[in-house]
This record gives C-alpha cells, sequence and structure tokens, in this order.
C-alpha cells in the first residue's frame, strides 16, 4: 500500500477520499461511507446509469484492499483526461448539469439524494458527461435537497450569465471555484432583467432569503417538514431547475473563428497534402495520448483519434470549441475531449494549497502534440520569442508536429499588417528551424503546395 | 465538494421556493407557524420558564448578549 497517492483535492468529504495506485483509482470509505454506499450498490438507477456510462464505473473490492485507515475501498473506472468546468463550452456544462439533475431525479425516486451539486461532480469522456463523485450519494434526509445553493453557483448561475447577457462564464469560475455568489448575481440582473427565464426564484428570492434567514439548521428542517414539506418537493425543485436548465441557450456567434475553415487561406492541396503527412506520423509509433494546440474544429484531432488515440482538442475560443462539443456530442464520440484554453494563459492549478485542481499541464503526458498554424500566432500575434515557442514545445517532451507559416503567407501577412515593420527580424523558416533542431529530432519535413507553410514531425533530442 | 456541512438556511428556503406554488405554501405556513408558535401557550411558558433561569443567573453573565440568546434556544427546543 506504499505506492498509494491521496488525490489532493479529495479531502472535503470525511466519509471517503480518492486514492491513486498506478493507474488504478480507488476511493477509501469509513463506516459512514461504506453505509453510503450500501445505498446505492444496488440501486437500480446506479446500475442503469453506469452501464449507460452516465456514472462512472465502480466496482467493490476486498475490504483487506482498503487504503489504511478506511474500512472499504471501490475502484473507479479511469477518466482518460481531467478537465474543469472553467475548461468547459456553454454547452458541455449545460451537458454536464442536466446529467447531474437527472441523475438526482432517478436517485429521489428510490430515496437516494446527493450530498451536493458541484460542478466538479462531472467529467467527461470525449463529448460524454459522466457522473464521477459516486461518494456524494447518500440515503435520502429529510428536508430540501442540500446541492441546491452550490447547484446554483457552479451550474445555474455561469450558464445564466451567458444565456441572458452573452457573456462567457469561464474567467469567472476559473477565480471562484465555489463559484458565482447569489449576492452578486442579483446585482447582475436588475431591474426587468430579475424577470428573464429562471433568475426571479434561483437569484432573486434565493438571494433575498439568504439575506433574511439566518440560523435554523435542524430546526428549520423540522419546521419545513411540519409545514407539510416532501420529498415530492425536493422532486419538484429539481425538476423544475431542470427545466430551466433545459431552456437555456447561448446566443453566442461572434467569433472570428467559427468559421475559420472556410475564411482561412489553406487550398484543398494543402489540407490533403497536411492530412496524409499526420497519417503518415501517425504510423510510425503508438499514441495514446495526444494533445491539439488551437485545434479548431478538430479536423486533425479527429484524424489522430482515428488512430486509436485519446485526443484532448484545446482552443481557446470557447464558441469554436462549443461547434466542435456539439458536433462530438451528435457522434457521440469518447475520443476526443474538447477544451477552451488560452495557450497563451493555460489554466494554472487552483484552491487549498494550490493543489487542490490541477494545473493543465500536470494532468497528464502526452505522446504527441499538434501544434498546426499556431506559432505564427504565438510568435507574431503575442510577440513570444520563437525560441520561447520552442522550448514551451519542448516542455511536454513529446513527439512533435508542427506547422510554420512563413511570413508571406496571406494568414501571416493579416498578422502582421498592424505590427510595426522590422519587429520579427527572427520569424524565418531557417531561425525556426535551427532552433527546432536544437531541441528536436527533425524526422519529416513537407513543404504544402501552396508553398508558405511547411510541416515538421519531430522528437525530443535526449 | 460538501455542501452539506454547512447549509445555509437561506438557500434551503430558496429551494423550496423554487419547487413552485407548492414550495411558496409550504414556505408560507413554516412562517405563519413560526408567528402563531411566539403567541402559543406552550410557547409562552417555555419564555416564562427562560425568563425565572435568566433571574437565576449572575448580573454580569446577563449583560452579555450571546449568552442568553443560547440559554433561550436550549429552552425552546427542550419545552
Amino acid at each position: 500500500m506504499t505506492d498509494l497517492v491521496e488525490e489532493p483535492g479529495s479531502f472535503r468529504d470525511p466519509a471517503n477520499a480518492v486514492f491513486y495506485r498506478g493507474e488504478a483509482v480507488l476511493r477509501g470509505l469509513d463506516r459512514q461511507g461504506a453505509a453510503n454506499w450500501a445505498c446505492v450498490r444496488d440501486a437500480a438507477f446506479f446500475r442503469d446509469a453506469e452501464a449507460a456510462g452516465r456514472i462512472v464505473g465502480t466496482r467493490e473490492l476486498s475490504s483487506d484492499e482498503a487504503p489504511p485507515g478506511w474500512e472499504n475501498v471501490l475502484e473507479h473506472e479511469k477518466i482518460p483526461f481531467i478537465s474543469y468546468p472553467y475548461e468547459w463550452t456553454f454547452e458541455m456544462l449545460r451537458d454536464a448539469a442536466i446529467l447531474h439533475l437527472e441523475i438526482l431525479i432517478a436517485a429521489l425516486a428510490e430515496d437516494v439524494t446527493t450530498k451536493d451539486g458541484y460542478s466538479f461532480n462531472v467529467q467527461f469522456r470525449g463529448a460524454q458527461p459522466t457522473f464521477i463523485d459516486v461518494g456524494s450519494f447518500e440515503a435520502l434526509q429529510a428536508g430540501p435537497w442540500v446541492g441546491y445553493r452550490q447547484f446554483c453557483q457552479s451550474f445555474l448561475y455561469p450558464l445564466l450569465l451567458e444565456a441572458h447577457f452573452g457573456v462567457p462564464f469561464q474567467k469567472f469560475l476559473l477565480g471562484n471555484l465555489d463559484g458565482l455568489d447569489p449576492t452578486d448575481m442579483r446585482k447582475v440582473f436588475r431591474g426587468l432583467n430579475r424577470f428573464k427565464k429562471g433568475v426571479l426564484r434561483n437569484v432573486y428570492l434565493h438571494s433575498v432569503a439568504e439575506n433574511k434567514v439566518t440560523g435554523g439548521g435542524q430546526k428549520l428542517r423540522s419546521d419545513l417538514g411540519a409545514a407539510g414539506f416532501g420529498k415530492e418537493l425536493t422532486l419538484a425543485t429539481v425538476k423544475k431547475l431542470l427545466a430551466v436548465v433545459r431552456s437555456l441557450s447561448s446566443k453566442r456567434a461572434d467569433s472570428a473563428w467559427a468559421a475559420y475553415r472556410q475564411t482561412c487561406s489553406y487550398s484543398d492541396d494543402d489540407r490533403v497534402t497536411k492530412e496524409r503527412f499526420i497519417r503518415d506520423c501517425l504510423t510510425r509509433s503508438d499514441v495514446g495520448l495526444a494533445w491539439d494546440l488551437g485545434a479548431n474544429d478538430g479536423a486533425y484531432s479527429r484524424i489522430v483519434a482515428e488512430s486509436g488515440a485519446y485526443v484532448v482538442a484545446l482552443d481557446s475560443d470557447d464558441v469554436t470549441v462549443d461547434s466542435l462539443y456539439r458536433s462530438l456530442r451528435e457522434e457521440e464520440n469518447t475520443r476526443i475531449l474538447p477544451m477552451v484554453m488560452n495557450l497563451l494563459d493555460p489554466t494554472p492549478a487552483r484552491g487549498w494549497r494550490g493543489t487542490e485542481r490541477k494545473a493543465f499541464t500536470d494532468r497528464g503526458s502526452p505522446d504527441l502534440v499538434l501544434a498546426l498554424a499556431l506559432v505564427h500566432h504565438l510568435a507574431i500575434a503575442s510577440n513570444v520569442p520563437l525560441r520561447q515557442v520552442v522550448e514551451w514545445f519542448r516542455s511536454f517532451d513529446a513527439q512533435l508536429v508542427v506547422e510554420f507559416v512563413e511570413s508571406h503567407d496571406p494568414m501571416a501577412e493579416r498578422l502582421l499588417a498592424n505590427k510595426p515593420e522590422g519587429l520579427f527580424p527572427e520569424y524565418r523558416i531557417e531561425a525556426f528551424e535551427d532552433l527546432l533542431g536544437q531541441s528536436f529530432v527533425i524526422d519529416a519535413k513537407e513543404q504544402l503546395p501552396s508553398g508558405s507553410r511547411t510541416l515538421y514531425l519531430a522528437r525530443p533530442r535526449r | 465538494m460538501l455542501a452539506y456541512l454547512d447549509a445555509n438556511s437561506g438557500s434551503l428556503i430558496a429551494s423550496v421556493i423554487a419547487g413552485g406554488l407548492a414550495g411558496f405554501v409550504v414556505v408560507a405556513k413554516m412562517g405563519w407557524r413560526r408567528v402563531l408558535g411566539a403567541f402559543s401557550p406552550k410557547q409562552r411558558r417555555a419564555n416564562k420558564q427562560e425568563r425565572e433561569q435568566l433571574e437565576g443567573l449572575d448580573h454580569a453573565l446577563l449583560s452579555e448578549e450571546s449568552e442568553p440568546a443560547s440559554v433561550a434556544a436550549d429552552s425552546a427546543e427542550k419545552s
């Protein structure tokens, strides 16, 4: 048991905690945790959802295998790559919210509830959301669903913000792991805005009640019970929440990147050559995990995923990533995980002691990194020196497929148009190739037919 | 993440209201019961008992706001 590693983000519920033993994901249960597990392990809703992939695969191990200090232990199916709500798109957060509520409704029918309503209870396998916090289930108690506030903060309010005001929620969630506060949201939804869908009850009255009603605890629960509160009212609350979440949609389509494929300067010959180059690269070695940096519509992520790899498709434009997610969802794709990520400011570690939620780069080691049509954005649009771009690629310690767009390419010219002349003297293919060769062994190189773009396959120099 | 460790009372009430009309009715009934409860003979007896307990306490203790409140809460729960 010495090889057990405790998950640093799993400390808040004293009844259970997550550990890793090699690739295995374990959950230690104390007596209360074991009692909670006994409530759900044979419940029909749990088994049905697990079989459908809506709850993470879970099996009970012998108590002899329990981590020290824990009575029982569960083993969970491993999620290929962890993502957080502040890296999801609107539709991803909405689908995760729907999943959470649907599972809760099914659980309530069997007198089981969840202790919380946190968006971190859900992870994605490709475009499929799955509920991972099995330790959250417990026998239904008297009184309202205690996860309501947390659900509002971490699911509903970010969705309302984007659906009603067109404001992307990711930055707000990154800055507030607990989610958005009812009182803050009440200030945002002022005047007639409080009558927008889902706002009056869940924001305005919520904030009023929170400010007016304090104390009470168990007495409040018994008072509610005496006034006629029962399970059917909890169900009514959850069903109304579900109806609100289902009715929300993002009307943002203002992305310059959403139509990139139609407006970019690629010729069909370029595209075909690029696809073939990537396919050739994939025949050279087995790829388990790939990162597609600046994935846009995910066209090349799909090619890599065809080889059997799990692909994390990253792009800073949430509208474009949302469009990719919708198409992957339609295909029921479980091999490509779309994520919103500003590569110039990738997600840092967050939470208690800076370890509760991991930095993006600490969540896995890719075997292959795709950096197609990316370098000119970093180097020209964002002034990152070419040397640092290559050093950053090297830090992944993975095979690299990279595209260099020369300054006479129409897309590069567009970026250079508003920059002072002579600002980027080093931005030349010779300089890039020299820097690349210092850190990588270049295994293949091919210029695209248009003559302004070159592809490289490189492996880290040891 | 544990919401249940610190379930905010206002949020619990809000969640009931979010359940719709039936939730409003329950909260209204609860509020009304609380108002009525303050004037009920049972509550009056509890208040009287509480006053008697407080009279027996040291004056210095009485001047502290928090203590009588907690004593009141205890006696109300026991009644």
